[in-house]
Formats: C-alpha cells, structure tokens, sequence
C-alpha cells in the first residue's frame, strides 16, 4: 500500500473523540444521540463487524434535567442475589450518590444487548463537572450539540439586564405591589 | 457417498476472529471435504518433483507442431501490425542462439559454418533509442506540468529492463525467442522487445513503431499512481525549491485537525501554507508524518498529478503526442 493509501485508510478508520455537555439535557433522549456515536453508525463505513465507534466524554452529569417527578418517582432496583437483598432508589439518592450513574445506565440500556456493548461503553467517559483530566481533555476533536438549550434563570440576569429588558408596560412609579 | 459429503461453511464470523476486525467479508464459501487434500496432494508431489529435477520447463518450440514462420508470421497479425517476416524473425535472433547453433553443427561434424542467421545486436541498440525516445516524448507532452526530475524518474521507470520485459511477455514473445537459454531472462525479453520495434518501423515506419510503443509498454502505467512511482524522499526540500523558482514564500506548515492525540490511534491533519494561502494538506499517524504528506500533496497539486487527475492519454489522443 502507497504512503497517500496507508494515510487515507489511517484517517478514515480513525476513531474520533466528541465532547457532550450534559447540562440541562434529557439523559435518555441524548442517550438515543450518544449510542449512534459510540457504536459508529454516524459513520457511511459502519458495518456490525467492523469496530467503527468513536469516543464520547460527557461533562456536567451532575446538572442533567429528568422530566416532570421523575427524580421522585424513577426507581432503580437492584437485587443482590441473597435473601432481602432487594432494594429501590428514587433518581434523585441515585444521583447524590453517584452523579454519573443515570447517564450511565440510560445509555448502557439503550445499546443493544450483545457482546459488542461493554466494548462500546468502555469509550464512553462521563465527568460530574467539567473536570475532564487534561490526558482525556487532549484528544477530544469534536462537539456533539445539546439537544435542547439550557435556559437563563431569573437570578442569572445581572440588573442591568433587567433595566434594559424591553417591556410592554411598566408599573407606575407611585404603585405599591403586595 | 454424497450423504456423508459435509459442507464446511466458513462463517464470516470464524474468518473475522482469524484476521481480526480489518475485514468486511460479504461472502460465505462453500467447497466439498476433499477439495482442501486434493490440493495439498497435488501440491506435495509437485514439490517432490521440483526438488528431484530441479526447476525445469520445456520451450513450446521443444513440442510437435512448431511451425517457426506461421509464429512469426501470427505474431504480426496478433498485434496489428504490418512486419517484414526477415526482419521480425532477425529481431528475435539472439546472438547466443546463433553460437548455439554453430556449436552444434561443429560436433555433429559439419564445417560449413555459414548460417543463414543475423543475430539482433544492432536491432537492439536502434530499436532501445526509439524507444527511449518516444517514451521522453511522452511523458513530457502528457504530464506538462511535472518538473523534468519526475519525468526523468517515470523515463527510467517506464524504460526499465523489467518494464520492458513484462511487456515481451504479455505480448508472447516469450515462445518465439531465439536463444541458447530457457525460460528467457527480463533482460532478454527486454532485448527482443526493443528489437521488435526497431523492426516495425524499418517494416512500417517510425510513427507506427512509437504507437507500438505508446500502446504496449506506456500502458502499463496507465491504471498506475504515477506519483507513488517517484515518490520523492525529502518532498519538503522540493516544495520549497519550486515555490523558491516560482518566487512565492516559502511553506509553513499548521495543525488542522487533530483527534485522539495522547491514543495510538491518534490522526493529525496538517496543511502546509505559503504566504496565508493552503496549497497542501495531509493525514497521518503523527504530526511529522501529516507534515510529509502535505507536502507530497503540495507537490501533487503543482504537478496535476492528484489521484483525481484525468487519466494518461492512450489511441487516437496519444498520436499527437509522441509525434
């Protein structure tokens, strides 16, 4: 094989690294988005036997947004194999406990159930912040984009901001609101 | 029997986990039991045969039914071509062939050592300056925008002795060569078909000998990268002495894109510049390596000799050309 051919196969078989900011995101819609990466099917070369999946590192699982009650009443259950060893934990103690579980599992559920899944969950990396050690931070090439956009809370907007926020109508001054 | 025949399917599976994730096999093959044996057998006995009595093989000429002038005679028509028979048959006359002969008459006795053959000596010289000629003539109305060094390479590539000889072959000369040994050497393959063309065009004339030579042995490069065939070692040092001719400024490589930098599997895409403007980019496993081949891709772009450029010109196009 010429050098040009060995350089092209090189970069077309490549497996590439993409940044997911999970801040405000639906763990199980952006899951849909993740598994397409990790297992390589946004790729026109992808075929079931070959290895085309790329790396995903996903920073700030600690902010993910569950729908509605769903940190209420969302139930993981874990049995231990013994005698009363079942036991089942609302989101939200799952999530204190280990910030990085939900994401985790909403996508390790979604991949398909064969033995080509704990391969593709070993490129998956998940970070509670945006701590991302500088090893990892280094080959990420890419960005996938938030599914939906994260909101600017009322106490985010500097006065000023306020001030200048164009408006319909106003109070008058002498107004007293209760 | 055919109740005990077993298919032996080979899945794609097993032949993925015996040459690993780097093959997309789309086909399954299904041979009978006995085909595996039958071919090792066959194999192992030639094997023996070839240890006993070494690596032998009998000319065709060696067989019945070899009539010398209806070869020569076919040859021409084969080709297309219009031949004197006196001159092709002198044109595959090695000088070897003759000595052989006149050895031979010596033991069985015969004096008159006067042979009614000329050997191809002179056919070879003249015919090797026609040929060299036309594929100059070639290479340098074809490829205009190449610098001569990389004419120079294809010329050397292109009048190569074993060029040459892959040509001879494929076009069956192999059977019709007169001399003392066999198989034939590259070299005289290479020989016979550097006289041949000297024969066509004192048969036909000097334009049909260089289309002679345009459409068997220039051929062979035409499903070639001819790049690759140079392939130059400091393409870096080229680039800056063409842009230096060409009184631009000198290159200056950046990192485009990179991923996976601190893996094995990392990719670096390099682009080389020269005064703000991209005139080359490449991949490759390490920055240095990206660097490289942006610049053979620089060279590419300067020569038209990217894998996307229009193929060489071969039939009625090439007349032109070599004329």
């Amino acid at each position: 094989m010429s050098s040009a051919r060995r350089v092209q196969q090189w970069a077309t078989m490549t497996r590439k690294w993409h940044l997911y900011d999970a801040t405000w995101q639906d763990p199980y819609k952006s899951a849909e988005v993740i598994v397409k990466y990790l297992t390589g099917r946004n790729k026109p070369i992808y075929a079931a036997s070959n290895d085309t999946g790329d790396q995903v590192v996903i920073i700030n699982t600690r902010d993910i947004a569950l729908r509605g009650d769903d940190w209420k009443y969302n139930i993981y259950f874990h049995h231990t194999g013994y005698a009363k060893g079942a036991s089942y934990t609302p989101a939200w103690e799952m999530h204190k406990k280990n910030p990085i579980y939900i994401m985790k599992y909403a996508i390790y559920t979604l991949l398909d159930k064969d033995l080509r899944r704990r391969r593709d969950m070993a490129r998956l990396h998940l970070f509670p912040d945006s701590n991302v050690p500088p090893e990892v931070m280094s080959n990420v090439s890419s960005q996938i984009p938030q599914l939906r956009r994260v909101p600017k809370r009322l106490t985010e907007f500097s006065e000023e901001e306020i001030r200048n926020y164009p408006k319909l109508f106003d109070y008058p001054k002498n107004y007293i609101i209760r | 029997m055919f109740s005990k025949q077993i298919l032996r399917v080979i899945s794609a599976e097993l032949l993925t986990s015996m040459f690993g994730n780097n093959l997309a096999i789309s086909r399954r093959c299904y041979k009978p039991m006995y085909v595996a044996p039958y071919l090792r057998e066959l194999k192992r006995r030639k094997d023996v045969q070839l240890k006993k009595l070494g690596d032998f093989s009998t000319p065709r000429s060696k067989y019945i039914e070899w009539n010398l002038q209806a070869e020569i005679y076919a040859f021409g028509k084969r080709l297309g071509e219009e031949f004197d028979q006196e001159l092709l048959k002198r044109a595959f006359t090695h000088k070897s062939y003759i000595q052989q002969e006149l050895e031979q008459r010596k033991s069985l006795g015969i004096e008159d050592s006067a042979l009614a053959l000329e050997d191809n000596e002179e056919f070879i010289k003249k015919g090797d300056r026609i040929v060299s000629d036309t594929v100059a003539k070639y290479i340098k109305n074809a490829l205009p925008r190449a610098s001569t060094v990389f004419h120079k390479s294809l010329e050397t590539y292109l009048c190569s002795t074993a060029t040459l000889a892959t040509s001879s072959n494929l076009i069956g000369s192999k059977d019709i060569i007169l001399s003392n040994e066999y198989p034939p050497s590259e070299e005289l393959l290479a020989n016979t078909f550097k006289a041949i063309v000297f024969a066509l065009e004192e048969s036909s004339g000097i334009e049909k000998a260089r289309q002679f030579v345009v459409d068997l042995l220039i051929v062979q490069i035409a499903h070639k990268d001819i790049y690759e065939i140079w392939n130059p070692k400091n393409p870096m040092g080229i680039v800056c002495e063409e842009l230096e001719s060409q009184k631009r400024a000198l290159p200056e490589s950046r990192l485009m894109r990179q991923t996976g930098g601190n893996t094995i599997l990392g990719v670096f895409q390099v682009g080389l510049y020269s005064d703000r403007k991209l005139i080359g980019q490449g991949f490759g496993e390490t920055p240095e390596i990206a660097e490289t081949m942006s610049a053979h891709d620089a060279l590419r772009k300067m020569y038209g000799l990217e894998e996307k450029m229009l193929p060489l010109p071969f039939g009625k196009k090439a007349e032109r050309l070599v004329l």
